[in-house]
């Protein structure tokens, strides 16, 4: 179902979206950057210009999240209860690189294991996408397979044209939330088949560069022993800025924290592979202790291992390592260099 | 000016290199504006090198021992040549103090520098595909993919620590070759020297205080960038921080404001005898918090009580952690 927006009802219409559930949007916070923030005011949302650091993932799996609550009754016995966050939520403006790696994580979490607490939420959570015009000299969703206009994962998909905005209604739940609203929105045209091609092509061309890594899709592991590593982790300082500002990142460590001697809860925080301690074992033995393997396992993780699991890239091509590498290591330098390798082995 | 810099740095490298050396030092990244680390061992490598205004990263902090195991061949057997800016250059005296190196192994070359661009800042205002920054003399020129130019001045968009020149002072050491000219640097910098800049600690009350704090680094999300780039910072996997062996951990994993707080106190709180003022910390964090609310602070403690500079010789020992017999306490 496809429908048009009225420029001048943009701000009817997102109010409408916030009576309905917490609508979360990129706001202008106060130190002036972007970020997805419960709205208090329609009027803060900012959705031109460049995707946020921060992406919208915190809202399906925060960097902290308490699982249960725990108490010492008085007989001695121990009561559990789980916190379940599930209250319905709205995120908008999610560029469809944003919208893949949500998709990612809720597959991750729903194959291997069954991650109620990210499964609830996103049950309860609707998803409208923003086709994307403002890629930044970083992005490179072209390379792994994504367009700026694709709309997989998404419930309803906008799009900003020069007079209107297009909403187009993908599934159930954007239908239902669509059908709740009065009418604000108007029938669109034959024509309108024709606006996010034309979206697509004109952002596809501001993108720097594609490296075709869907032809060495599954192959990548060829590329292991290569010394392209190297030539990266001695750069790198092992922080893990790339890794909390990644979408599809899904690692967590889990702890207790007791409040009292009586009560306490179980949380997990997101835990990155570029620590030491992430894999010390308790013998003292670390499997990957050198910056170079956990350089590798980051990438291949990305690019090799999540296709042999999942049977997808778990990189979107956002470009956010990129963006917050404090040393500059480059995300597209590095798999162009995977490519040559893989394509035409080490010189 | 700039360009000639850049040729007198690989002149002096190729005259002082000797197989089986290592030079660290600068290179270009594939984005405009982007400097990335570069570790040559090669000669015709050499030429690579880039000097310009955009090398913000310091490269002082590859010095220690525990990033020195993971960057050099088994059994290397060289000299390490360091390209430094004079700000660098104290950390890596810093770093000689700490006792991470020893001199014999490092070839210092300062090179004049007079001032970094803050590439972040740039990025934010444009907040567009840049496709082509270059510097001019007193200009930055920006390009973005629409074709739009922007022009900043660069007494503008310095880094903060590049604002006074309380940062560029040359250290006393005499073990380093200096590209530029010396006599000319240092009036520049009597020129430019100022006194403290202004910190919120001095107008704000302490509740104010407080909570700016609170404000600014409830944003933070322990990345550990801001840990990880620091030249101060050695104690590698034993950070208490981390989860080192047989030691009580002191924070918590939760990131909550109180635990960030913690963190951070504890981190400068640790750091600041031997914290240079880089200022690398801020530059490096994602989220750009401003840090030099804590660093500028203590370093201003350090001066007024101390009345000591950390990295300002390779052999000064650290205030906090030694004693005269007689001397008075704090």
């Amino acid at each position: 179902m496809r429908k048009r927006l009225k420029i001048n009802n943009l701000q009817a219409f997102l109010q409408e979206l916030q009576k309905q559930a917490t609508l979360i949007a990129p706001v202008k916070t106060d130190a002036g950057e972007r970020e997805f923030r419960p709205v208090e005011q329609v009027a803060d949302i900012v959705l031109e210009g460049s995707n946020p650091l921060r992406s919208p993932k915190e809202y399906l799996f925060p960097q902290m999240e308490t699982l249960y609550t725990f108490h010492l009754q008085k007989d001695g016995k121990a009561t559990l209860k789980e916190t379940l966050h599930n209250e319905p939520q709205i995120i908008l403006g999610i560029r469809p690189c944003d919208l893949h790696a949500i998709a990612y994580v809720k597959e991750f979490y729903s194959t291997t294991h069954q991650d109620v607490y990210v499964l609830e939420k996103w049950k309860h959570t609707i998803l409208i996408g923003w086709a994307c015009q403002n890629p930044l000299n970083t992005c490179f969703c072209t390379s792994v397979g994504n367009s700026p206009v694709d709309s997989k994962g998404a419930d309803i998909m906008m799009a900003k044209t020069d007079s209107f905005y297009l909403v187009e209604v993908l599934t159930v739940k954007g239908k239902d939330l669509i059908e709740k609203i009065p009418s604000l929105l108007e029938d669109s045209p034959e024509a309108d088949n024709e606006v996010l091609p034309s979206i697509q092509k004109q952002t596809e061309s501001m993108i720097r560069e594609k490296v075709d890594l869907l032809s060495i899709k599954g192959r990548i592991d060829s590329a292991y022993s290569s010394s392209i590593w190297k030539s990266y982790s001695d750069v790198c300082i092992a922080c893990g800025a790339c890794t909390f500002n990644c979408p599809t990142c899904t690692c967590f460590d889990s702890a207790d924290l007791l409040e009292t001697c009586q009560d306490g809860c179980r949380y997990r925080t997101w835990d990155t592979c570029q620590n030491y301690a992430f894999t010390l074992h308790a013998s003292g033995h670390n499997p990957r202790a050198t910056r170079e393997a956990r350089l590798r396992q980051r990438v291949m993780h990305k690019y090799q291992y999540s296709v042999e699991q999942l049977g997808l890239f778990s990189c979107t091509g956002c470009g956010r390592c990129t963006r917050s590498c404090p040393v500059n290591i480059d995300m597209v330098s590095i798999i162009k260099d995977i490519k040559e390798v893989v394509d035409h082995g080490e010189e | 000016m700039k360009k000639q810099i850049e040729q007198n740095v690989q002149q002096l490298l190729t005259q002082i290199w000797k197989p089986g050396d290592l030079i660290i030092a600068w290179k270009n990244a594939s984005l405009p504006g982007h400097r990335t680390p570069a570790f040559l061992y090669r000669k015709e490598d050499i030429q690579d090198i880039v000097f310009d205004s955009f090398c913000d990263i310091s490269l002082a902090k590859y010095l220690n021992e525990r990033n020195r195991q993971e960057i050099l061949p088994p059994h290397f057997k060289g000299k390490i040549h360091i390209v430094c800016k004079p700000c660098d250059a104290k950390s890596v005296m810093q770093t000689f103090s700490d006792q991470q190196i020893s001199e014999t192994l490092v070839n210092l070359i300062v090179v004049a520098c007079d001032g970094i661009i803050d590439r972040k800042k740039i990025e934010k205002h444009c907040d567009q595909s840049i496709v082509d920054m270059q510097e001019t003399d007193f200009q930055i020129l920006c390009t973005d993919i629409s074709g739009k130019e922007y022009v900043f001045e660069k007494r503008e968009s310095w880094l903060r620590k590049c604002e006074d020149a309380r940062n560029c002072d040359l250290p006393y050491y005499y073990g380093y070759y200096f590209v530029g000219d010396e006599k000319e640097y240092r009036t520049r910098l009597k020129h430019r020297y100022q006194t403290h800049k202004k910190l919120p600690q001095d107008t704000m009350s302490p509740k104010e205080l407080q909570q700016k704090i609170h404000q600014e680094l409830s944003r933070c999300i322990r990345c550990n960038a801001c840990r990880n780039i620091c030249p101060a910072c050695f104690c590698s996997d034993q950070c208490v921080f981390d989860k080192p062996k047989e030691r009580a951990k002191l924070v918590e994993n939760q990131v909550t404001t109180e635990n960030t707080i913690l963190y951070h106190m504890i981190r400068f709180h640790h750091i600041a005898p031997n914290c240079t003022g880089c200022g690398e910390c801020e530059r490096a964090c994602p989220k750009d918090i401003p840090l030099h609310i804590f660093f500028e602070y203590f370093n201003r403690c350090m001066e007024e009580e101390f009345g000591y500079k950390p990295g300002k010789t390779n052999d000064e020992r650290q205030k906090l952690l030694s004693y005269n017999l007689g001397e008075d306490l704090v």
